[in-house]
């Protein structure tokens, strides 16, 4: 029952990582930009090539995310590697936030420098919103990394009189 | 640090049940009357859509409290108790209740999305169907590992 449920959350944590993939690859043939341009310069584009190489962080902490559900499927989770997997998880998110707010900046610096009259509201609003559920993720993980941090320390405490 | 934390999710929380609540309180009343308006051989789906929202939206608050009590017990350090499995459990019920009643709801989902020409509207649906499920799940996985934790605590108890 309880395998069922890791291989199921597992199945989630994957159809994620490959919907984002999806996404990100799909996301620049859809642009205006993309009608009279070859296969290469659609891709070749500063953004883009920013925004592939912040994803890095975010499928990073899917792969840990994975990897904590192997540790609770193990029956491991009061384990100093899943502590780990948690960290990484919460320096993952906090990275997020970083890129998102730097990715922003350049957005609407680019805009100010061009005069361009297109409106970057759009953007702008889901650059908030991703960072506000990037911030919600790093806390959480920071939370289950405290609360697992200390039963180590009581489980180690333990260890040593036994 | 951990009083700053988890008083962040707190608000965090709270900020979900506002934005539920104003979508209860502007959002699905326009739409179950605008349904009628838009598409006049729909009407009949005005109160269903009414009664559905509404009902889905209790154990969505529900689960919020929750997990607001899951937080409070964190903060008093008393996580591994089975105050916290019992909020799980609950949790877990609220996904599984939510999960039934959008199911039970998309066939009036798709007979909007057909009216309106937008099978969009039809996989927005499923996510609502889905998302539960999956928080529900992991309030499963993490229910089973707390029964764990406290169980092998208080076999220790006994030893001592």
């Amino acid at each position: 029952m309880k395998k069922a449920q890791i291989i199921f959350l597992k199945l989630v944590v994957c159809l994620v990582g490959v919907g984002a993939l999806v996404w990100l690859i799909r996301f620049p043939q859809t642009e205006g930009r993309a009608t009279n341009l070859d296969l290469f310069s659609i891709y070749w584009d500063p953004i883009i090539l920013y925004m592939y190489v912040a994803s890095g962080a975010f499928f990073l902490a899917l792969y840990q995310a994975i990897k904590l559900l192997g540790y609770i499927g193990e029956d491991k989770l009061l384990s100093p590697s899943s502590a780990k997997a948690l960290r990484i998880i919460k320096y993952c998110a906090l990275a997020g936030v970083g890129f998102i707010v730097v990715g922003e900046a350049w957005i609407l610096i680019a805009n100010f420098v061009e005069g361009s009259k297109e409106d970057a509201a759009g953007a702008v609003a889901m650059g908030v919103f991703m960072t506000f559920v990037s911030i919600v993720v790093a806390t959480v993980a920071s939370v289950f990394e405290k609360i697992l941090q200390n039963n180590l320390d009581i489980k180690s405490k333990n260890n040593p009189t036994a | 640090m951990k009083q700053a934390s988890t008083i962040f999710l707190k608000v965090v929380l709270f900020t979900m049940a506002g934005a539920v609540l104003a979508f209860c309180i502007f959002a699905i009343p326009s739409i179950s009357k605008g349904v009628g308006i838009e598409w006049p051989d729909l009407a009949h789906l005005k109160y269903p859509i009414l009664i559905g929202g509404y009902l889905t939206a209790i154990p969505f608050f529900f689960a919020l409290y929750q997990a607001f009590k899951l937080l409070g017990y964190i903060d008093k350090n008393t996580a591994f108790s089975t105050n916290s499995v019992k909020a799980l459990r609950h949790i877990k019920y609220c996904g599984i209740t939510m999960s039934i009643l959008y199911a039970a709801g998309m066939p009036i989902i798709f007979q909007v999305a057909d009216a309106d020409d937008a099978p969009g509207l039809v996989i927005f649906g499923m996510f609502f169907v889905a998302a539960p499920i999956v928080v529900s799940v992991f309030a499963a996985v993490l229910q089973k590992l707390l029964q764990n934790v406290i169980d092998i605590k208080s076999e220790n108890d006994l030893t001592v």
